[in-house]
């Protein structure tokens, strides 16, 4: 090939930009699993640097990993909602709501296993309530999660009374260890199971994408949504459980505001929260870890509190950017 | 390609910008926090450093004022460093912060969010990290095997002398409520159904006062208005019209609730428990004038513009918008939470402790304001540079700094400290 017809070639070959450069990293299939964990590591390195070691120091460890317990619990739940697109923020309140349930019942019957089934039974029928008021009512998520809010943020007031409701504190520290641990790994190893190993997975993932042609290639939307409220239900409730035995009692404000941190955690884990095939069940997972990691840190830094807020809104609009699709055509349910 | 390298670059700078807003930031906070060479353990008792965790209930004048006066007053006289946390609305976030506190060093932990049924689970969490702990709470049923629990890292409680806070509330009504003239009442309960034990003074005080005054018996126990969850008609046998309001404007539909209430035209005194000043004095004044009725309000406040712009506010009735508030001094309150943990790190525990050998709950008396004028001679008194918990003070509640100090000793040093000492104090 002479000389003139190679260089006819390459001025054919289309120039890539550098943002259609970024724009491959970022569609890589891997990038939304590379991408916050590499940003958890960052943070992890960077404090360990900046505390002199005392960042890996097991009680830390230990305290990251106790703090990020129920956010993560909470937010590996609703991904089987955010994938099939819908958004669910009553979630902390409907977590308040199985706690207090889960503490009448203990109170009811001095036994902790009987507070253990109705916290859990609690957070699965809330969830599904909520999918009966979505899917079957047909009445928009947000409105729902809305009204959930009120309902159920109202119903623990009235529940709770004048003071919280305490479980027994040394059970509780007890549960607190082998347990917890041990039923976490069983729901999250099913989670990751279900989510990314079978059937169920991908048609939560297909209807999140494209919820008509999901239906006319036959799936069953409705039958599939309620199988994810379902789940999120499950891990509602498991939430609930971890948060009567970290405080050992219930209080009619518990789980107010969670539902924003679970969103938060989510986002941060590299999911978007309109769902579809870039969806996964172990992002919300790593993003709690991810926040309470940037809080310990900035803390043992010697950040102020105020600061920190501030920070942690700067860091999180910043991973949302990097994290995020920005297509070039109409607005979808990919984009954050 | 030029188009692209110019959007980069605003990227790029817009990224440059929030890092240097960032550092920049973290230089001032790091700078409110440091710890002056100079001033260092001048004075006090111990050349230990100490690293002191405040636990915030929420962030605002009275907040702000508080930092003001651990990070520059008194930390660099007792070599002492202190770090606060974010608003704390439960349990969790409160443990989260003691562990993380726990983690940066901390020492011992000052809570201001402060619920009897938690106290246990904290003791003990911060047992679990040897750190030393005292609320601004009092002691109740629900936290009472705390004090008898030989907990070694238990200082006790500081707070309100809750019975003389609804005692300000009681005379002041007693004093003023002409009650040949019909009225009728709405009392903001507030949390007093939750068992907050400010608002359950106030409320229960409030209400016995209308008894007295009246003359009246209620048809429910005082007790169940005040704890009733709901709003509650307060019937009586004189007729006397009293509606019973709990919750905070936190509560979705509070104020609308207040308003309504208010319309109905059965009420012109609203007495509030809480410190709700900020959030219903427009809704009173935009009342006023829509019904053209004259609304006299009483109401616990806290020093800061709330209470200012409704004290200093007259309504179109040519009355004093806000009747009557109570107020405490930050400094005084804050040392007596800074005396309990500090008596304890230097060795000092026994004068954290009762005659009895159990915690003590060390009490501190509120002001009641009823004029402008009132208000604003004590609002300058506990600002920066003047500050009513001045070294002197400190000092007197410090083992280290007053030989044989007992908690008896302490407690009274802190009732000394009434309206006309202080001002005597500051040369006024």
């Amino acid at each position: 090939m002479s000389t003139s017809s190679a260089a006819a070639v390459n001025e054919r070959e289309p120039r890539l930009t550098l943002t259609d450069r970024i724009d491959i990293i970022k569609n890589n299939r891997f990038f939304p699993l590379v991408f916050p964990l590499a940003m958890l590591l960052l943070l992890l390195l960077l404090f360990t640097a900046l505390t002199g070691g005392e960042f890996m120091k097991k009680s830390v460890i230990m305290g990251i990993f106790n703090q990020s317990f129920i956010t993560g619990t909470m937010a590996t739940a609703v991904a089987f909602i955010y994938s099939t697109g819908n958004i669910d923020f009553s979630v902390g309140n409907a977590m308040g709501l199985a706690c207090v349930l889960g503490a009448l019942a203990y109170q009811s019957t001095g036994s902790m296993a009987v507070m253990v089934i109705v916290t859990m039974a609690g957070g699965v029928l809330l969830m599904m309530f909520n999918c009966t008021l979505c899917v079957t009512f047909r009445v928009k998520p947000a409105m729902v999660a809305i009204v959930a809010m009120s309902i159920y943020s109202a119903v623990c007031v009235v529940l709770v009374g004048a003071a919280p409701l305490g479980v027994d504190y040394g059970i509780s520290k007890t549960l607190e260890d082998g347990f917890r641990y041990g039923s976490f790994l069983v729901y999250f190893g099913l989670c990751l199971l279900l989510y990314h190993g079978t059937a169920i997975g991908r048609k939560l993932r297909f209807i999140g994408g494209n919820e008509k042609c999901a239906v006319q290639t036959g799936i069953n939307a409705v039958k599939t949504q309620y199988i994810s409220f379902l789940f999120a239900g499950i891990g509602v409730g498991l939430a609930g459980v971890y948060q009567t035995i970290r405080t050992a009692n219930v209080a009619s404000t518990v789980g107010t505001g969670m539902g924003t941190d679970v969103m938060l955690a989510t986002v941060l884990g590299g999911m978007s929260i309109f769902g579809g095939t870039k969806s996964n069940c172990y992002a919300g997972l790593i993003g709690a870890i991810t926040v309470t990691i940037l809080n310990k840190g900035l803390l043992m830094v010697g950040v102020s509190s105020t600061l920190i807020q501030g920070i942690r809104g700067v860091v999180f609009l910043l991973l949302v950017y990097l994290n995020s699709e920005r297509q070039k055509t109409l607005p979808s349910r990919q984009q954050f | 390609m030029r188009k692209n390298r110019k959007s980069w670059l605003i990227r790029l700078t817009a990224l440059c910008l929030v890092m240097v807003l960032l550092v920049a930031g973290g230089c001032g906070a790091g700078g409110d926090e440091s710890q002056p060479d100079g001033g260092s353990s001048g004075g006090s008792g111990s050349n230990e450093k100490f690293k002191i965790g405040i636990v915030e209930v929420q962030l605002n004048d009275e907040s702000t004022n508080r930092a003001n006066w651990f990070n520059n007053y008194l930390g660099p006289k007792y070599n002492c460093e202190f770090m606060f946390s974010e608003a704390c609305t439960d349990l969790n976030s409160v443990m989260t912060f003691v562990e993380n506190a726990a983690d940066a060093g901390c020492d011992a932990i000052i809570n201001y969010y402060a619920v009897g049924a938690n106290t246990q689970q904290l003791v003990e969490l911060c047992a679990e990290y040897d750190m030393y702990y005292t609320e601004n709470g009092g002691r109740n049923s629900a936290n009472d095997a705390v004090y008898t629990g030989n907990y070694e890292n238990f200082a006790g409680n500081f707070m309100a002398d809750q019975p003389d806070t609804g005692k300000l509330f009681h005379d002041y009504l007693s004093e003023t409520l002409d009650t040949s003239v019909p009225h009728g009442f709405i009392v903001g309960t507030g949390a007093a159904y939750q068992g907050n034990a400010q608002q359950t003074e106030i409320s229960a005080n409030m209400l016995g006062a209308l008894e007295e005054l009246y003359g009246l018996k209620f048809d429910s126990t005082i007790e169940e208005l005040y704890t009733s969850s709901a709003p509650v008609e307060g019937t009586n046998d004189k007729g006397i019209e009293v509606y019973c309001y709990p919750g905070a404007p936190s509560t979705s539909g509070w104020l609308e609730g207040l308003n309504a209430a208010m319309q109905t035209g059965k009420y012109d005194y609203i007495l509030m428990s809480g410190n709700v000043l900020g959030n219903i004095m427009t809704t009173v004044d935009e009342l006023e004038s829509a019904m053209g009725k004259d609304f006299t309000v009483i109401g616990f406040g806290a020093f800061g513009e709330a209470l200012t712009s409704a004290m200093n506010s007259v309504d179109r009735f040519g009355n004093q918008a806000l009747s009557m508030s109570t107020v405490k001094f930050t400094s005084i309150v804050s040392t007596m939470g800074f005396s309990k943990v500090y008596n304890c790190l230097t060795g000092h525990r026994d004068a954290c402790l009762a005659e009895n050998g159990e915690p003590s709950v060390l009490l501190f008396r509120m002001n009641a304001v009823t004029s402008p004028e009132q208000l604003t001679e004590m609002s300058s008194w506990d600002t920066d540079g003047k500050w009513v918990a001045d070294y002197d003070f400190i000092a007197s509640l410090l083992a280290t700094e007053v030989e044989g100090l007992t908690d008896a000793k302490i407690q009274e040093t802190i009732y000394a400290m009434d309206y006309d000492a202080i001002k005597a104090r500051l040369g006024n």
